[in-house]
């Protein structure tokens, strides 16, 4: 069996004192689709932010591919397969979307390649752009600048973005975060039509359940940086101390 | 002669430092606004000062106490006013901008109201003195210093203790939340603000009686304090009073140690401060320099990049019109022009600031004229001037990969003060015996009118490159990396070499600027490449519009050109300065400019505001 694209064997993550993140091991490969939950404070961001590469792990090893990659900055791992979208907004606001898009295009192989740098030509995206666009459902906009868009919209560049990177793995960082429901619905089947075309996995960190459990077939439960579950999406829904830790909460509220 | 003398007098100079510099981490701690203006601020209330007691004939003691207690908080409510509306939420470089111009104007404004001369300052203490060790020490020296002990002690109890001050702690991080606490933002503000003009107008006062009252030199002397600041990490008092303490100390020990050089001690003295500025820049530890307010990233857009230049060779016609005299003062403005574009490449692109641009023109300068002096043909000489500044403008850019604007920002300016100490006033290289060098032209270009012609065409070529730059892989990832640093990490990209490439860029045009400047006036100076006109310079570009070229053109135009039509061939007037840094406060948070501001209101785009589909119609047509 192969190793999965991306993985997180047993890392651990302290600040000062607290262990946020407690010897806890994910994996994310092609067509996965992944989601982490867990009440607030119970270590899905500090999970993610080792993942993708911003903060560093005290114990245990992430790993792209079977390779350990702890030490590797987030634009390294980048270049290597992982894309990730920002819990708060991060657009090129002065770029229209399409720019946005060509930039995710070209910027690996501009870092990679620094003499390139000096060209203006841009390198064929090969039509990725125009059928993401479409996709989405951002064709119409394509040409406003992104600094102008409503929130959700911009949302969804983010993901789009991420997607024209060519990653392997996207790592969506609570992407429903100042999104109604029915922005929250377009981005989740946009989310899902977009891995199903490019066989990508997504690792969905979120708290609006509705959205994980539309989109991810396979669940994580953090509580108190500890994994306290893991399995398939509608089997971990059922679990009493799932049910106790978190899902209770939900019916509760 | 004994070194225990300059041991006091250093302790004495340090504490002054140390009292400005405590009034600088105040004001950043509370507000988050690193004031590049505080030296100014200070001279101002030095100069109030010196109104009320020597043209008025107040009483010393009244005098003080309406300075620190009457004079300092309106002219803290005034800056916390100008501060609050201009920089709040704004960009790391808007912010930078501001308190730059704010400088400008306040020094201009001493300058037009008291003249350039520096005035005699009687001094404010008693000058008896007593003898420890067989060394004479004044009374007025040992105050001096316990006045900046005394600073210290109660600012960090009021910091610790007071309601106030734990209400100013707080500020910077959730204005919401001191507020919900019941503090009004306002108060608070001006509160702080007062605070700072206090410190810096006691520095300054207590300066004047040591060096006269000197605009340039206040202004500039209580900016030392900076280096201090930086050391305490913009945060802690007591560290940056050591550190002001060491830094005076250190100055007056090497004043001691080469007193019989008085050519290099001119030169190393005032260099101390900024290479220790420069080196606790880069050599802190990654988390220790921490920006502190919320920043928004620079507002540009990228519409505004492509411009030809191709209108500007509507100025050709001027160079046959023109009286002689004329036809030279446009060819400075267009030099300059030439300058400032260094300033729009770097900042109108990538949203960062650099204070060392006059810096970098005059190494061009000083290289085209001894490449020419050595036989170098023109043609060569001028890009090689340009080329031999891309090193410095490289060893601006690698610490900068680290430091994020503020940080950067005082980083260039180090390196332009650095420029300034270490190699136009010390090596001789870059002065001949002190007076300029000579700079030849061709004889082709012998006349001023072709001169000047030949320096639009170089305009035209320049201004050119800027646009072609960004029309690059190189002007998106610098779009990106300002737009978001985060985003552009994601997607695989490293600062590293757009920074490089960009301050390469820009120290490059600076070179090529200055080589034009050698060329037009046959000789350079260093002093007119000092820190002042770098400051001055990014003032009046952000007044024409930092983000198009144009905007360089315009602004010197307006700086150095059209103030000659009007006056006739007299000296430009002194409220020109002043006036340019008003209308850069008024413009600072938009990178438009003048030139912005007329462009949104023509209907026929003159100003050519690139198409929309710029970027996709070069993805599908390639270069041609």
């Amino acid at each position: 069996m192969t190793a999965p694209f991306l993985s997180a064997d047993d890392v651990t993550v302290r600040f000062g004192g607290l262990t946020a993140v407690d010897s806890v091991s994910v994996a994310v490969d092609r067509g996965d689709l992944v989601g982490v939950i867990g009440p607030n404070g119970a270590g899905k961001s500090t999970l993610f932010n080792a993942l993708a590469g911003t903060v560093a792990p005290a114990g245990g090893t992430v790993r792209i591919e079977g390779a350990d990659v702890s030490d590797w900055r987030p634009e390294r791992r980048a270049r290597a397969g992982i894309a990730r979208t920002f819990q708060r907004l991060e657009v090129f606001g002065s770029m229209t979307v399409r720019e946005n898009l060509l930039y995710a295009t070209e910027a690996a192989a501009l870092a990679e390649r620094p003499w390139r740098l000096l060209a203006r030509r841009r390198h064929q995206d090969g039509g990725l752009v125009d059928e993401v666009l479409a996709l989405v459902g951002l064709s119409d906009d394509a040409d406003r600048p992104v600094g102008e868009l409503p929130t959700g919209q911009a949302r969804i560049v983010e993901f789009a973005r991420a997607v024209c990177a060519r990653p392997a793995v996207v790592l969506l960082d609570e992407p429903s975060s100042g999104l109604d429901a029915v922005e929250t619905a377009a981005l989740t089947s946009a989310a899902r039509d977009a891995a199903r075309r490019w066989g990508f996995g997504i690792l969905l960190v979120e708290h609006d359940l509705s959205m994980v459990f539309e989109l991810c077939t396979w669940l994580h439960v953090l509580d108190f940086g500890r994994l306290i579950a893991s399995g398939p999406a509608d089997e971990v829904a059922t679990l009493d101390r799932v049910r106790d830790a978190y899902l209770g909460t939900v019916d509760a509220g | 002669m004994s070194w225990l003398p300059f041991v006091v007098s250093g302790l004495v100079a340090g504490s002054i430092y140390g009292i400005a510099a405590m009034g600088l981490v105040v004001t950043y701690r509370t507000t988050g606004l690193f004031n590049f203006a505080h030296g100014a601020v200070g001279m101002a209330v030095a100069y109030c000062f010196y109104v009320l007691r020597d043209e008025m004939g107040v009483p010393t003691a009244l005098a003080l106490l309406l300075c620190l207690v009457v004079i300092a908080p309106l002219i803290g409510a005034a800056v916390d006013r100008l501060f609050s509306r201009a920089a709040d939420g704004a960009s790391q470089a808007t912010k930078v901008v501001v308190t730059m111009a704010l400088l400008i104007t306040l020094q201009g404004l001493a300058v037009a109201v008291f003249g350039a001369m520096p005035k005699r300052f009687a001094p404010i203490l008693p000058t008896g003195t007593f003898r420890i060790a067989s060394v004479a020490v004044g009374w007025d020296q040992v105050i001096v210093i316990a006045l900046g002990v005394v600073i210290l002690a109660g600012l960090t109890v009021f910091f610790r203790r007071s309601r106030a001050g734990t209400a100013m702690r707080a500020m910077v991080d959730d204005r919401d939340l001191a507020r919900a606490a019941g503090f009004s933002a306002t108060r608070i503000g001006v509160l702080t603000w007062s605070l700072g003009v206090a410190t810096a107008g006691l520095a300054g006062i207590l300066f004047s009686p040591l060096l006269g009252l000197d605009s340039v030199i206040l202004t500039l002397l209580v900016v030392q304090a900076y280096a201090a600041a930086i050391f305490g990490r913009l945060t802690s008092l007591p560290r940056t009073f050591v550190a002001a303490l060491a830094l005076g100390l250190a100055g007056s020990l090497v004043l001691r140690a080469l007193g019989s050089h008085p050519t290099l001690l001119n030169g190393l003295r005032p260099s101390i401060p900024f290479a220790f500025l420069f080196l606790v820049l880069v050599v802190a530890r990654r988390g220790t320099l921490r920006e502190l307010g919320v920043s928004a990233p620079w507002a540009g857009s990228v519409r505004a990049s492509a411009a030809s230049g191709r209108w500007l060779l509507l100025l050709l016609p001027l160079v046959v019109v023109l009286s002689p005299a004329r036809v030279f003062s446009l060819g400075f403005a267009l030099v300059i022009a030439c300058a400032l574009l260094s300033i729009t490449v770097l900042t109108g692109t990538s949203g960062l600031v650099s204070l060392a641009q006059a810096g970098l023109a005059g190494v061009g300068a000083f290289a085209y004229i001894h490449l020419t002096g050595a036989g170098v043909p023109f043609w060569l000489a001028l890009p090689a001037a340009g080329l031999a500044v891309i090193p410095l403008g490289i060893a601006i850019a690698v610490p900068a990969l680290r430091l994020s604007g503020l940080f950067l920002a005082l980083a260039t300016f180090a390196v332009g003060q650095l420029i300034d100490g270490l190699l136009f006033s010390t090596w001789t290289w870059f002065s001949g015996a002190g007076d300029g060098l000579r700079g030849g032209r061709p004889s082709v270009l012998e006349s001023d009118r072709l001169y000047v012609a030949f320096v639009i065409l170089v305009l035209v070529g320049l201004v050119a490159l800027v646009g072609a730059m960004r029309r690059t892989g190189l002007g998106r990832s610098l779009v990106a990396l300002r737009d978001s640093p985060q985003a552009a990490t994601s997607l695989g990209m490293r600062a590293l070499w757009p920074r490089v490439a960009v301050f390469s860029v820009s120290a490059f045009i600076a070179g090529v600027a200055g080589g034009l400047y050698a060329g037009l006036l046959q000789a350079a100076s260093g002093a007119f490449f000092n820190t002042f006109t770098s400051l001055l310079w990014l003032t009046i570009t952000v007044v024409g519009g930092v983000e198009h070229p144009y905007g360089a053109v315009v602004a010197a135009l307006l700086f150095y050109f059209v103030p000659d039509l009007a006056s006739s061939g007299g000296p430009a007037s002194p409220w020109l300065t002043p006036a340019f840094g008003v209308a850069a406060l008024v413009l600072a948070s938009r990178p438009g400019g003048l030139v912005g501001w007329v462009a949104e209101r023509l209907p026929g785009r003159l100003v050519a505001v690139a198409p929309r589909a710029d970027g996709d119609a070069l993805a599908a047509v390639g270069p041609s």
